[in-house]
């Protein structure tokens, strides 16, 4: 214990760290805001499905030797709309929409890869995250967009709140459902593909999912629940990143299992306590 | 002054006609019972008058406005039938799902202030529910959700109140003083009530019209009117029907 304070204080003086931590924690805000929406809306397979669509953009992207967000962003954006229609105008189940959806960008994504052998390292660091390897310009893209993430969340909260609740009732109030649905794909988008960053294609619906459920485990009300879930994902994204500079391990997955840890104990808490 | 119109209604559900020509018209202040066997189209048709189905054909004006231009849809509270939370560990309050009631009435981005606040708490004191307000919904009672829906539909201070089979799912004294509740709200503030029920006998004690449907319009009338109506004699029997106008 006394040598890993001094690590940790060392590991903070390195840039990569600080900027890791500063994305990291901007990304698990958001996903763990947006996740309290999806997995409350049993949605939460979407981010899911869009990770798995971006193999295809980021796959082109490499392909054509274009930074992968200028492609994964507009493209996830179209991907996230197909779900939505597949789903409410093709009769479609969203979970199937859902695979639907993720196995063309999936395929897709692979063809890419064969295409462009030469890309495939870089592929793999976006397969399962590089955290520490954000740069400035990324770090300060993710601020900003994870700005305007929290504040449309914030100004479209009690309509995201009543629809979540009850949809047919927030209809009947006059509230325009099918807009704040797509605001919400929309902000879903934007986070996983950031997400994919820190913890990769194969994890980013755990940012989205985890914090989301150790967050219900524990609180009554709405608010509480969105402020739970934001500290159990910042708290893990810190501890994560740390444990795995300390112990050589990848970032991305020790982020994922930290979380985990967070459930669990949330999880006993609640049995414990007969909440 | 009619407040309610419907013109020759008709509604298909997946290409078959769930409701076929149906027109009356409801009076700002009347209190009508809503009556028919299963399938034949009572939600369908408050669910219509909401804006949640599509019209095939006929016309709907609300408060004097054909049905696609009516935008103040917080002047009409609705109680849906399925009342029990399915999501238990929904993580809100009574006070949070009540104030939703309160969105219609609020333009982007809603906020809450404390008069709205206030409002939640005077609405739940009228109910006899202001102990749970901190109480998360899904830990509620079949009895006490009900009351709840029912303060969330009538927040927003509405001139229409549209209940589907509010009481279904209660024992018969809740049931008993729900009916008290909706028959003071008509008589003491005036609201208008639709009111969709299977428990045809008990309605004919508070409503003062009944509609019966049966796909299509079958009989719409007071209660003087249904005593003599022979066609409500051979839906529900001669007994029924007098048992009915007796209870009235």
């Amino acid at each position: 214990m006394g040598q890993v304070i001094p690590q940790i204080a060392e590991a903070l003086q390195f840039g990569f760290i600080q900027r890791a931590l500063v994305a990291g924690c901007f990304i698990g805000a958001c996903c763990a805001v947006l996740g309290v929406f999806l997995v409350l809306r049993r949605l939460s397979l979407i981010g899911e499905g869009l990770a798995h669509f971006s193999l295809a953009p980021i796959g082109l992207a490499l392909l054509l030797g274009i930074y992968p967000l200028y492609l994964a962003v507009p493209l996830g954006i179209l991907a996230s709309f197909w779900i939505l229609h597949l789903a409410s105008r093709a009769k479609m189940y969203g979970d199937a929409a859902i695979g639907l959806v993720s196995a063309i960008g999936v395929a897709t994504g692979v063809i890419m890869a064969s295409l462009g052998s030469g890309f495939n390292v870089d592929l793999f660091g976006y397969l399962f995250g590089d955290i520490l390897a954000v740069s400035r310009l990324e770090s300060i893209m993710t601020i900003g967009l994870s700005f305007v993430v929290l504040l449309l969340v914030l100004l479209n909260f009690q309509d995201l709140f009543a629809i979540a609740f009850d949809e047919e009732y927030a209809r009947v109030l006059g509230l325009n459902t099918e807009r704040t649905n797509q605001i919400l794909v929309i902000l879903t988008t934007f986070t996983v593909i950031l997400g994919i960053k820190v913890v990769g294609i194969m994890l980013v619906s755990s940012l989205i999912i985890f914090p989301a459920v150790t967050a219900l485990q524990l609180s009554k009300g709405f608010k509480n629940a969105i402020i739970f879930a934001v500290v159990a994902a910042v708290s893990s994204v810190v501890m994560g990143i740390l444990l795995a500079f300390l112990f050589d391990l990848p970032a991305g997955a020790t982020i994922v299992l930290v979380n985990f840890v967070f459930f669990l104990a949330s999880y006993s808490f609640r049995i414990v306590t007969k909440r | 002054m009619s407040i309610i119109t419907v013109k020759n209604l008709s509604v298909k559900m997946y290409s078959s006609v769930v409701l076929s020509d149906v027109s009356f018209e409801v009076k700002s202040g009347e209190y009508i019972g809503i009556v028919g066997p299963n399938g034949s189209g009572k939600s369908t048709l408050i669910r219509t008058l909401l804006g949640l189905n599509d019209i095939d054909g006929g016309r709907i004006e609300i408060m004097g406005k054909s049905l696609p231009q009516f935008s103040d849809w917080h002047k009409i509270g609705y109680l849906p039938q399925a009342t029990v939370v399915t999501n238990k560990s929904f993580p809100a309050s009574v006070g949070e799902v009540v104030a939703t009631g309160l969105l219609g009435c609020k333009s982007f981005p809603r906020r809450f202030k404390k008069t709205d606040r206030d409002r939640v708490l005077q609405i739940l004191e009228t109910l006899d529910i202001a102990g749970l307000c901190h109480e998360q919904i899904g830990n509620l009672s079949g009895g006490q959700s009900q009351r709840v829906f029912l303060a969330r539909a009538m927040v927003a201070d509405p001139d229409i109140l549209i209940l589907d089979e509010p009481t279904a799912a209660l024992d018969p004294v809740t049931r008993a003083s729900f009916y008290e509740t909706i028959a003071a709200l008509n008589q003491d503030q005036k609201k208008t009530i639709l009111l969709i029920t299977h428990d045809s006998s008990t309605i004919g004690k508070y409503a003062a019209k009944l509609l019966y449907l049966d796909r299509r319009l079958v009989f719409f009338g007071n209660f003087q009117e249904f005593c003599q109506s022979r066609d409500m004699s051979h839906y529900f029997g001669d007994f029924a029907q007098h048992l009915i106008c007796h209870q009235h």
